[in-house]
This record gives C-alpha cells, structure tokens and sequence, in this order.
C-alpha cells in the first residue's frame, strides 16, 4: 500500500481492494489506518483511493464465522472504528477512482467515499448478497430507494453509464484520462479551506445521522447473524 | 412594509398570489431585509384563506444571484450582540443566521412549510438562495437558461442545509455542489429531480400558470392535508434537526481560520469590492500549498 500527499491530496494506492471482499482483517485494519491517518493529516484535504489495475476484481466472501460477528469481525469490518464507517464519517473529502471490475466490498468502498470518478469500463456489482456490512441506508440515499431494492433483492450489475445516470459515480470518463481527472476533482475539492472541508463534513454527518446511516452499520452482525442461520427450502 | 425591493399580489378569484423579487440591478440577491419582507407576505398569504397557491418569481434575467455579497457581513452586525466589539459575537452571528434564514421564523423554513402551494419560476442564475428557493419549493419550473449552484460553499464551506439536496437529488450527486462548485444546468437540474419542468423562456411563464391553475382548482382542505402530510415526512427526515445544525455549522464558518494561501472571500471583499470578490469566488481559482 503506497501512500502520498501532495498539494493537499493524499493518495492511497494498492494493486487493488478485492483482499476486502474476502474477508482480509489485515488489509482492512491498514487500509483503516492509513485512511484515519490522512483524515486527522492537517494538509491533507482530499483522500484518493486508487488500484493499479481493477478496482475489485471478484473474489468469494467467506462466512464470518458466528463465534466471531460480534466481536472481531464487527470490529474489523462494520464497527464504529472498522474501515467503512472510518470513511463515512472521515472529516476530509474522499474519493475513489474505479475501473474495470468493482466487485463485492468495491462497491461499499464506493458507497462509503463522497466522490467517485469512474472509467467507462468500470461494473458495479452489488455488495449486499455476500456482505453483511454493506449500508443499504448509504445505498438508499445515493441511489434513491427504489433502485437501491432493485440492486439488493436483484443482485446485478450497474456499468458506468448506469452509474452515473443513478448518482452513483460522480463522473464518467475514458480508462486512460482516469486518474488526471480524479486529481482534478480532488484538486478542485481542495480548494475549499481546511475548516470548510472539516465543517463541511461534519454538516453532513447530521444529515447522515439522522438518515439512520450509523444504525445500519451497528446493525451489520445481527444481518450477518442471520444469513448464518437461514438455509434453503427443497429446490431453492 | 417599505421593503420595495419584493412585492405582493394578491388574486382572490384565480386563488392564486405571486410574491416578486424586484431587485432585477442586482440579479435579484437577496439580502436579510428582502428575505424579512418575503416572510411577511407568506404571513399575509397564509391567513387569506380564498389564496392556495403562491408563485415565487423575480423581475430580470435571474432569479437570483444568490446572498447580497455586501449583506454577508452586515446581518450578524445588526443582530444582539452584533456591534459590541470590532468582530460580532458568535451569538449574533447564530442569531442572525436563525431568524433570518434557518430558524423556525426564518426564510427557508416559511418557504418550506407553507401551508399554500409554492411554485417557483427560475429562470438565469438560481445560486445559494436561489438554489434554496427551489429546495423549498413545491413545485419548481424552469428555463433552460437557468443554472442551480451554490458557489460561495467552495470560498468557506457548505453552510446550507444539506439535508433537502441530498434528499432531492441523491447523496454523491449533492457533492457535486458540494465539493466541487459545480453549478447545474436546468437539464442537468431536471435529470437529477431538482426541478419539475424546463423549457424555452417563451414557454417559461404559461407553464408555471398552468400549474397555478391547476394546483388552484384543488380544495382548499385538500391542499393543507397534502401539506401536513409532507411536514410529518420533513419530521421524519430530520428537516428541523440539519436546520437546526446548519445554523451552528453557518455561525462557526463565518469565523474561521484560514490556513495559508487559502482564498478569503471576506478580506477580498473589503480590501477589493464586491465585484472582485464575487469574480474571484466564482472563478477558476487555482491554488497550492
């Protein structure tokens, strides 16, 4: 995991973020770390999450494991703390930079970040089937309900255009010119002051709040807990 | 009321009255004065029971160009505690901003909670309070000469409400206002469900008595149950509670400290105008650390 800062810009760059979808702790807490590392960063404005290839090439998400929701996996993954809800609630604007597949816990990533900047290739698929932390609430507010039912209960994937269309990304541009416009945006993002962006951030945890965006993430183990004990009927 | 600058018509036949922005020298920027007088014939608007529909328009070019960049100041002067020391109190400044704009008495939440239908016809520049006004408002109609934006979040922070864009247009799109000082076209504005209707100027006006018209042949029981109805959703949303917010969050922006190389609206201000300043703002300022 490479980290820079710049011209207010931090950038955290990795091959890409598919270790979250299977359930890598480690790669989470880092990736945690460097994120709450550049929110409390006094020049760092804007944080930039990039992969050098895919966002978040497919990969399959084990179960937790039930003696472990409550505890350590919450911790690690759906806690107050954990990653996600260090991103949602970071005071610095974030922004994630995708292309090609963005599968699993990439989507979350991008649920999780105020701007994304997509490449005309990049797929979304649906993180709720396979990932009890995803936010339907975050989902609900970006997307609008109805589509947001339509991503959970139908599981597919969203392309770029689509993505757009449903104010999921931000932007749409070619693969090559994607990571000059994320510095742009997050150029752009950084000409706000310092205390705007904290300020800013803050405003918008009220309206997250009262959304119930912090609930939907306590209420991660209980979901996970669930799919634990379900099982299929004859044929399903 | 002396305030010129906003009028109000009264049309008990048609039910219907139109509340003007007449300040069409200045692209209709609104000052806390101005926003006191819209206030007042909102009060008028609501006790005449024969009314049911308000249409909010301005004289010009532009609905309106936002904050009067000269009242910035000025408002938390004129507010208690305002004038004591060289720099207002930070009481005055929350003060000024909930009875002006935020607070119950406020301008947004009058406009928001009407109990008459509110159609509002934009059309130029719908910036800050222009682009609250069509938050605000039931219905909105514009030309596709109209541009929906807050510029003056990029000089020092969001410090409106947040809470009825993200519920209009979606949580990473508000952003785009946001963070990045886009302003939105009125196709761009239609598209993301910021606006109900665009069309060509010429088409502009029939359109909005059209829904005047409309919205006038519904019963007057039917029209306040309507309104109560979306009141209970606003609760439930957390209207009051990001009002409520955004007034703290506003008086703490209006006093913050700038770090270096940072653009300052308000030095630019006194140092350069008002012309300057609004340029610089709304400009393509580039700046490094």
């Amino acid at each position: 995991m490479d980290i820079t800062i710049k011209n207010w810009v931090g950038v955290i760059e990795v091959d890409d973020f598919s270790p979250l979808s299977r359930g890598d702790a480690a790669f989470a807490t880092e990736l945690r770390n460097a994120v709450v590392d550049l929110s409390d960063d006094d020049f760092v404005k804007v944080i930039v999450l990039r992969a050098r290839g895919d966002f978040a090439p497919f990969q399959p998400a084990p179960d937790p494991g039930a003696s472990v929701i409550f505890t350590e996996w919450s911790r690690n993954f759906a806690g107050a703390a954990a990653l996600y809800q260090s991103m949602t609630f970071s005071k610095k604007v974030i922004l994630t930079e995708v292309a090609g597949e963005c599968a699993g816990a990439g989507s979350l990533l991008v649920l999780s970040s105020d701007l994304t900047v997509a490449a005309s290739d990049a797929r979304f698929a649906s993180p709720f089937a396979d990932h009890p932390e995803a936010n339907f609430v975050l989902a609900a507010l970006t997307i609008r309900l109805n589509r947001a039912k339509a991503w959970l209960i139908r599981d597919y994937g969203i392309d770029a255009a689509q993505a757009d269309a449903f104010g999921l990304v931000n932007r749409v541009v070619d693969r090559d010119d994607l990571s000059t416009t994320a510095l742009d945006m997050a150029a752009s993002a950084a000409l706000m002051p310092l205390d705007g962006v904290v300020m800013t951030k803050m405003l918008q945890q009220a309206v997250l709040d009262a959304s119930g965006v912090g609930r939907e993430f306590d209420m991660a183990s209980f979901y996970s807990a669930g799919l634990l004990v379900s099982h299929g009927e004859t044929n399903e | 009321m002396s305030e010129s600058r906003v009028t109000l018509d009264l049309d008990r036949e048609s039910h219907i009255a139109r509340i003007t922005l007449r300040r069409p020298e200045a692209g209709n920027a609104i000052d806390a004065q101005m926003a006191a007088a819209i206030c007042v014939y909102l009060d008028e608007v609501e006790s005449e029971d024969d009314i049911k529909v308000v249409v909010l328009s301005g004289e010009g070019d532009h609905l309106s160009t936002g904050w009067d960049a000269e009242e910035v100041w000025r408002q938390y002067l004129d507010a208690p505690g305002g004038s004591i020391r060289k720099h207002p109190s930070q009481r005055a400044r929350l003060v000024a901003l909930d009875e002006n704009w935020w607070g119950p008495k406020g301008l947004y939440s009058r406009l928001l909670k009407c109990r008459k239908v509110t159609i509002l016809e934009a059309k130029g520049d719908c910036l800050e309070t222009g682009l609250y006004f069509a938050l605000c408002c039931d219905l909105v109609v514009a030309s596709h000469d109209a541009r929906f934006g807050n510029p003056r979040w990029r000089n020092i922070g969001a410090d409106g409400d947040l809470s009825l864009l993200i519920a209009l247009v979606g949580l990473k799109r508000a952003k785009d206002l946001m963070f990045l000082g886009l302003n939105w076209s009125a196709q761009d504005a239609l598209a993301y469900g910021l606006i109900d209707w665009t069309g060509s100027s010429a088409d502009r006006g029939a359109k909005v008595e059209e829904l005047a018209i409309m919205c006038a042949s519904i019963m007057r029981d039917g029209i306040v149950s309507e309104k109560y109805a979306v009141f209970a959703s606003l609760a439930k949303m957390g209207i009051d509670l990001s009002f409520a917010a955004t007034t703290v969050v506003s008086a703490s922006l209006s006093n913050i400290h700038f770090q270096p190389g940072e653009y300052n609206f308000l030095r630019e201000l006194r140092s350069e105008g008002v012309e300057s300043a609004l340029e610089s703002s709304r400009g393509n300022r580039v700046e490094m650390r």
